[in-house]
């Protein structure tokens, strides 16, 4: 039922109800003048449901579909008022005209417009917490657009990093820093009202993480709201820690039925190569690497033979497995309302193929979306909601991007003499592009949400709701290897995978909310509440081996069943929660949230936990003695402190785990595989926000800033303990940290006359710490990274790189004797550096490069984040540029790492270009060994580069054709436009993409391990309503 | 009407709040056993046992020649581009390497310490009642196992930290961090469990492939006789080896057959002898205990990666100075070897199926093994006499009784001829042992045993190889016999401290 409260809803309908029994009371009245025309806005796009009243009477009409309206006058002298939410009301004296064509123009401000909170939904004026939202028109459109690309750089403080340039790929999103450090911390999502399942789906073999609101067609949105304080996340408690981001579908508008018609295609390639060695670099690079590291000539001489009919020529691998796409989205949606106007509906149906940019590989998605609200009686209303979304993608793995860079440059794809596609260089390395044609490896995805609400009004001010909602999604993935691929024939290397994966979500949410005023200056709204969530999930996987050909590549087609498992999870939530907002004349503002939310995963003493916050606010523009100050039109201040918390671990963990591992001597083995921790709770978050909100010349000019504080205890990890347990982690509430930073979103109209320019720029701000750990030790996560009482989280550590030793004679170590040696590697008796090696700062000055060398060598939060949107409209056209930027924050290029490091005869990188070669050079890529000997390529800070970027995310261009032009069509609304994605990113990082993310686990992170790579688009939409 | 639906709404709601109280919160897993729900039935132990020989195989799959042979002068690395085994063939490790890491080790006595405390209490609360065969079968081999792993760990790496107890957490994460145990308690604890294990346990069991592939109380003699061996302490070595001698469970496996000529079928014939059989089918009459593989099960044992195929995809070779060892006669050489160097003891030499050729059983301890550390004692204590008789036995089964009819073992001239016997019972002890550790070097290659030997024998310092075409001893700096302790161990607890040679 929330969904009549959103946005304009309540106003209008009001309007529509008191103006109708007006009308009424009306019916009898002198003479009559009728006048009529057409209400449009400043583009000539007619406005259906514009007030228009004559001044000192009570006689209202409303305009329809087309805009146009019937009045009655009595009298020439009489006055026309018009006015639409939104838009500033407009007053005309009628004089001897009878048709009145009049334009109304946005009002830069609304502060009655409404926001969607947790169980319903507030004026802006009225709210104490920090809420920022994104509407309709700000919602990626273009085929590739999903709800990440939407939010990212639009709201302060909320970073996103796409994980991949996959369809489908999820993202890391951080609100106000990483407050939690385990893997699956994610925002809470909303979607109508319902907490949707929002763990991440898997594909087989290659892991990749693919993010479930992929499921929700963009197009369906209405508004994207994120609760950023605990004075508004509280009210969902227990998995508000991450912020809470709400998300709401479009719902039918009253009046006859509009249809929406809209088209966007895109041409898409990859957005930038990496430099690779050419074929002859590449014979000098391979020669050097082997010949330094064995001291003889390598013996692959095919390889070295410029002539040799396989391996004479020069690939780039790039070029090869990347192609130039088209993408396209179709979307369609009729929405509208039954004459009585006690039915509104809104149905939809889009369908959008996404081909990727790499070759061999398909991606296409349908939607189904339908909300319908109706009035059962006076009293009683209901909505029905469903959202239904179908995908299929054929992909490649997650590790294409190391392949394609590593695979030799003399490898041809085709067989030079009979043209057929080689399956295996030199029978055993893998063709890329022979992969790409023969495995298999795909997702089937269903998913549907669906909910039924109820609503009954007790009392005028006591309203009841009762809602049950149900998250269906089955996601079934494929993998097959091939025999043409088969290395050797070994019975296990052609198998087949198949993991069907069932998900369910079944959420029962009832509540009570009252809201009145006392004597006038006092209101006051009550909820309370209660809920009950269960997720089920089932997830069985099979492997069959012995499969013949590439024709059944499924288990049908396989010998025997060679692998196994299921797993089947429940976990429970229970909550209550309640809120209490007050206001004294709309000045002094105050709320208070309390949630107690019980959860399933937890050891028994620690199941239930309690959230509460306090918020207030003060509108100071309000006070008498701000009166003079016209300037500012609306001013107020925002405090609120509150705790959130967050339970996203195992869903046993507490528990412990003795799982099947397989059978030895044909009888089941049973292996101790996780340790449990009864101590198990939850984490939590206590959070202060202080803001202030400032609208300035009628509401053109707007402020928010915030300065908020965040501390995070208990953090919910999986902590690494030491092997010699027998376990690898355990479940742990591990540590805390601390965030603060400071966010500012600043919009305007820059220019308001028949040319129009608007920009918003937002801005966050973010520095945190660590602020302990379990007897304050370090603590590392992976090789790269460290957690230490007092840095900041996630910094990377390993050796400082002073450089390459031009000779060997520059490697000198004076100890503190005076005493002249060398250098050593790893120990007392290591080998001693030479020419061509690193020099690694000797921090204990010991002259032995070891552990105790470890040093932090990088920092990998940003300073700074955030957009840039600037928008220029002159008559039909629009123009607008929309600029992210990262600033300050520091890459670790694990790929480069890995390519220039690989000991397996990869292809390098153009670095190589620049190595040590022989005594006497000076650069900074050392001398080429197989194997590493002198570790050249340990973690060092060689590999840390600078991530700051600014992007020009979207640059577009529109049109919409006029009215005159269009309703011959039998259209009321055409446009068209073009745009560019990605069209430019300004950075000095050397790697694919500077917008790096490395996986979930936030104490690592940073790292670019080579991700499918960010894409480039050129986009042509059309839009058409009638 | 509109009140009736509000009432029955508001039941309805208030009917799932309070239907769905507290124990809607207690969710207990499903598709896996917790650790407040398992060890409730004696058959549970039985798979947690099962269990942790699934982790032994991965444990020592091919880390038994990592870590008993690489670094020997046994083998030759053929792949210039694996950087393990060079580190190992050119005593070149560093703390990066994989195979330094005792993960692997700690999961299988994980799961040792936990049927250890667990079965004790179930036994306690009467779960085992009219078992108790059953009961000492699980005990019993969960010790063994748990001595087995520590005193491989002792062997590589020194001392490490002794955990006897199942590992829980306490509230304090830093608890688990605990510091390498002198090596003394660690060898202390060895020889306790399996000093309690062996009356435990019989045997063998009624599944003659248990008798092989889980630990007997021959089993246990085995690990004691090595484990005595490696302390020095021949007496009890004696005393242990003679319990597995006097076992009917054992007798050498059959190679030599008159009625054969190996030499000139040498490849068809030598894959139907018992002694070739036993490793690559599993499950001979010598074996006492050896992990089995199954390709059904999926567990594999990883020989085909050590030595399967030919240059450029075996790991490892046999050096040409070891295999050139052999007299010409030696059927050991049709056993062990497809070419001069390619390393075949696992596979049949005939047909070749490499589809299920993963699957070969590893072989950790068998007779000859405990026979001619015998010997070596015998020779130590001067038992000369006793020491050849073993020996004699060992080289019989290979060449056959020594006659004069034998071209094979002459009875004046072959390798248990009068000649042989007289010279062996004329050499210093410290030569005799030399002997009998050559024996050992032939009989035992490819089985992670050599390494081992020359360390315990102190001879580690005098054997030389040549790699490169440089001559070196295998370790010059007695700090440099152990291996390194992996910097990802040492990065989760800091409290363990490198071994010297590697700080």
């Amino acid at each position: 039922m929330k969904q009549f409260y959103q946005n304009y809803g309540i106003p209008r309908f009001l309007g529509v109800f008191v103006f109708m029994c007006l009308l009424c009371t009306n019916a009898f009245s002198q003479t009559k003048i009728p006048i009529k025309g057409i209400v449009t806005d400043v583009k000539g796009e007619p406005l259906p449901g514009v007030a228009v009243k004559v001044k000192n009477i009570n006689s209202t009409v409303l305009t329809d579909i087309d805009g146009s309206y019937n009045i009655n006058i009595t009298t020439d002298n009489a006055t026309l008022i018009f006015s639409y939410l939104g838009f500033e009301t407009q007053e005309k004296v009628v004089g001897n005209q009878r048709n009145i064509n009049i334009q109304l123009k946005e009002s830069f401000k609304d502060l009655d417009e409404v926001v969607v909170i947790g169980y319903g939904t507030q004026t802006k004026r009225e709210l104490t917490g920090s809420v920022s939202s994104i509407k309709a028109d700000q919602i990626d459109q273009f085929a590739g657009g999903s709800i990440n690309t939407s939010l990212q750089g639009r709201i302060a403080g909320l970073q996103i990093t796409s994980n991949s340039g996959e369809p489908g790929a999820g993202a890391n999103i951080t609100l106000r820093g990483v407050s939690s450090i385990n893997g699956a911390s994610q925002p809470l999502y909303i979607i109508d009202g319902v907490a949707v399942n929002n763990d991440a789906f898997e594909s087989l073999n290659d892991g990749a993480s693919f993010s479930p609101l992929n499921d929700i067609n963009p197009a369906d949105i209405e508004s994207i709201e994120v609760l950023r304080d605990a004075g508004t996340a509280s009210i969902y408690g227990a998995r508000a820690s991450n912020g809470v981001i709400i998300i709401t579908t479009k719902k039918g508008a009253a009046g006859k039925p509009v249809m929406n018609f809209a088209y966007n295609s895109g041409l898409v390639s990859i957005s930038r190569k990496i430099g690779n060695l050419n074929a002859a670099q590449f014979r000098e690079a391979n020669y050097d690497a082997n010949f330094n590291a064995t001291g003889v000539p390598p013996n692959r001489v095919p390889l070295y033979d410029s002539l040799h009919p396989y391996f004479r020529n020069s690939f780039n691998w790039q070029d090869i497995m990347y192609r130039e796409t088209y993408q396209q989205k179709l979307d369609f949606s009729v929405s509208g309302s039954s004459k009585e106007k006690n039915v509104d509906y809104y149905i939809s149906a889009g369908f959008r193929d996404l081909a990727p940019i790499v070759v061999e590989t398909k991606y296409n998605q349908i939607f189904g979306n339908a909300k319908v609200n109706y009035k059962i009686s006076n009293a009683i209303k209901g909505s029905t909601t469903f959202n239904l979304s179908n995908y299929g993608y054929n992909r490649q793995d997650n590790s294409i991007i190391s392949r394609y860079l590593t695979t030799m440059p003399v490898y041809a794809p085709y067989d030079p003499i009979t043209g057929n596609i080689i399956p295996l260089f030199e029978a055993s390395k893998t063709n890329p592009l022979a992969q790409a044609q023969f495995v298999t490896n795909d997702i089937k995805r269903w998913r549907l949400i669906g909910k039924q609400e109820v609503g009954a009004n007790i009392t005028k001010a006591l309203e009841f709701k009762s809602s049950i909602a149900l998250d269906f999604s089955n996601t079934e993935a494929f993998y097959y290897s091939p025999p043409i691929l088969a290395t050797n024939s070994s019975g296990r290397s052609v198998f087949s995978d198949y993991r069907p994966e069932l998900r369910t979500m079944f959420e029962n949410v009832n509540t009570l909310s009252y809201s009145t005023k006392i004597k006038k200056d006092h209101s006051l709204s009550l909820l309370l509440g209660q809920s009950y969530q269960i997720f089920n999930s089932n997830a069985t996987f099979v492997r069959g081996i012995g499969n013949i050909d590439n024709q059944i590549t499924s288990i049908s087609g396989s010998a025997s069943i060679a692998n196994f498992s299921q797993s089947e999870q429940q976990n429970v939530l229970l909550s209550y929660f309640t809120r209490a907002n007050y206001n004294y004349k709309g000045k002094y503002l105050f709320s208070f949230i309390m949630r107690r939310d019980g959860s399933s995963r937890f050891g028994e003493r620690y199941q239930n936990a309690y959230f509460p916050s306090l918020s207030g606010g003060w509108r100071f523009s309000q006070e008498s003695f701000m009166k003079n100050y016209k300037w500012l039109y609306d001013g107020k201040i925002r405090a609120s402190y509150g705790i959130t918390g967050n339970q996203s671990i195992g869903n046993y963990a507490s528990q412990g785990a003795i799982t099947r591992a397989g059978s030895y001597l044909g009888e089941l083995s049973l292996v101790a595989d996780a340790l449990g921790n009864n101590d198990l709770r939850w984490e939590t978050t206590k959070q202060f926000d202080l803001g202030v909100d400032l609208s300035f010349l009628k509401g053109r000019l707007n402020l928010t800033a915030d300065y908020y504080t965040k501390n995070s205890d208990d953090l919910l990890f999986n902590v690494q303990i030491p092997s010699q347990t027998g376990y690898s982690i355990i479940p742990f509430n591990f540590g805390s940290l601390s965030n603060q930073g400071f966010e500012l979103s600043v919009d305007g109209i820059i220019i308001d006359k028949a040319f129009r320019w608007s920009s918003s720029f937002t801005l966050g701000t973010n520095r945190n710490r660590v602020t302990s750990l379990p007897g304050g030790e370090d603590y590392r996560p992976n090789p790269f990274s460290l957690a230490r009482v007092g840095e900041a989280v996630g910094v990377f550590y390993g050796f400082r790189a002073l450089g390459i030793y031009a000779r060997d004679e520059d490697n000198v170590y004076i100890d503190a004797n005076g005493v002249s040696s060398q250098y050593r590697r790893g120990s007392a008796n290591g080998d001693i550096y030479k020419g061509g090696d690193v020099i690694y700062e000797d921090i204990n000055d010991d002259g032995i490069i070891d552990i105790n060398d470890l040093q932090i060598i990088g920092n990998p939060t940003p300073r700074a984040f955030g957009g840039l949107q600037n928008t220029f409209a002159y008559k039909r056209f629009t123009f607008s540029v929309f600029v992210n930027y990262v600033f300050g924050n520091q890459i670790f290029n694990q790929l480069n790492r890995n390519q220039d490091s690989n000991q397996f005869d990869p292809n390098y990188s153009d670095k190589q270009l620049r190595r040590w070669r022989q005594q006497g050079d000076v650069t900074d890529i050392p001398r080429l060994v197989k194997g590493d000997p002198m570790q050249s390529y340990a973690i060092s800070s060689r590999f840390v580069e600078d991530g700051s970027f600014i992007r020009f995310q979207n640059v577009a261009l529109s049109y919409s054709l006029p009215a005159k032009t269009i309703s011959k069509l039998g259209l009321t609304n055409a446009n068209i436009g073009i745009n560019v994605q990605n069209l430019l990113t300004l950075g000095s990082y050397t790697g694919y993409d500077p917008e790096v993310s490395s996986g979930a686990n936030p104490l690592g992170f940073g790292i670019d391990n080579g991700a499918f790579p960010k894409t480039r688009s050129y986009n042509l939409s059309l839009n058409v309503k009638f | 009407m509109k009140t009736k639906i509000q009432h029955i709404l508001i039941a309805i709601s208030f009917l799932v709040v309070f239907a769905s109280c507290n124990s809607v919160l207690d969710k207990d897993p499903l598709t896996e056993y917790t650790y407040d729900n398992f060890w409730n039935e004696p058959a549970q132990a039985s798979a947690a046992l099962s269990g942790a020989y699934f982790r032994l195989q991965s444990t020592l799959n091919t880390e038994f020649i990592s870590y008993g042979e690489a670094r020997a002068d046994i083998l030759e690395v053929t792949r210039p581009d694996n950087v393990t085994t060079l580190a190992l063939q050119n005593n070149t490790l560093n703390p990066d390497l994989g195979l330094t890491d005792w993960t692997n080790f700690y999961r299988v006595i994980g799961q040792a310490n936990l049927i250890i405390k667990n079965v004790q209490e179930m036994r306690a609360k009467g779960l085992y009642v009219n078992q108790d065969a059953e009961y000492n079968r699980v005990l019993g081999q969960a010790l063994g196992l748990r001595a087995l792993c520590y005193l491989y760990m002792v062997k590589v790496w020194g001392a490490v930290p002794l955990i006897t107890e199942p590992v829980i957490s306490n509230g304090d994460i830093n608890a688990f961090k605990t510091p390498r145990t002198d090596s003394i308690q660690v060898y202390n604890q060895i020889v306790a469990d399996l000093l309690r294990a062996q009356p435990l346990l019989p045997v063998s069991y009624s599944d003659a492939r248990k008798t092989r592939a889980t630990l007997t109380r021959g089993g246990i003699d085995a690990i004691l006789t090595d484990y005595y061996m490696w302390r020095n302490d021949l007496d009890s070595a004696l005393v242990t080896s003679a319990r597995i001698l006097g076992n009917s469970q054992y007798r050498l496996a059959n190679l030599y057959d008159p009625a054969i000529d190996y030499l000139a079928r040498p490849q068809v014939d030598i894959d139907n002898t018992e002694y070739a059989k036993m490793f690559i089918d599993g499950f001979g009459p010598e074996s006492i205990f050896e992990m089995a593989f199954s390709f059904d099960e999926g567990t594999t044992s990883g020989l085909i990666s050590l030595f399967g195929g030919g240059p450029g995809l075996a790991q490892y070779f046999a050096k040409s100075e070891f295999a050139s060892k052999f007299l010409p006669t030696d059927l050991r050489v049709f056993a062990n070897f497809k070419s001069d160097v390619q390393i075949f003891k696992m596979f049949p030499k005939g047909t070749f199926d490499r589809v299920t050729a993963n699957d070969k059983n590893v072989i950790l301890y068998r007779l000859a093994d405990i026979m001619l550390m015998r010997a070596e004692a015998l020779t130590l204590k001067g038992d000369r006499n006793g020491a050849w008789a073993l020996l004699g036995k060992v080289r019989e089964r290979v060449f056959g009784i020594a006659s004069s009819t034998n071209n094979y073992n002459n009875d004046i001239t072959g390798p248990t001829g009068l000649d042989a016997k007289a010279a062996f019972l004329a050499l210093s002890v410290q030569e005799a042992h030399d002997v009998i550790l050559e024996e050992r070097q032939k009989e035992l290659c490819f089985e992670g045993k050599r390494w081992f030997d020359l360390v315990r024998t102190g001879r580690v310092f005098t054997t030389k190889v040549t790699v490169n075409n440089t001559e070196r001893p295998l370790v010059v700096n007695a700090e440099n016999i152990l291996f390194p302790i992996n910097l990802n161990i040492i990065r989760q607890n800091p409290l363990i401290e490198q071994n010297n040679f590697y700080k």
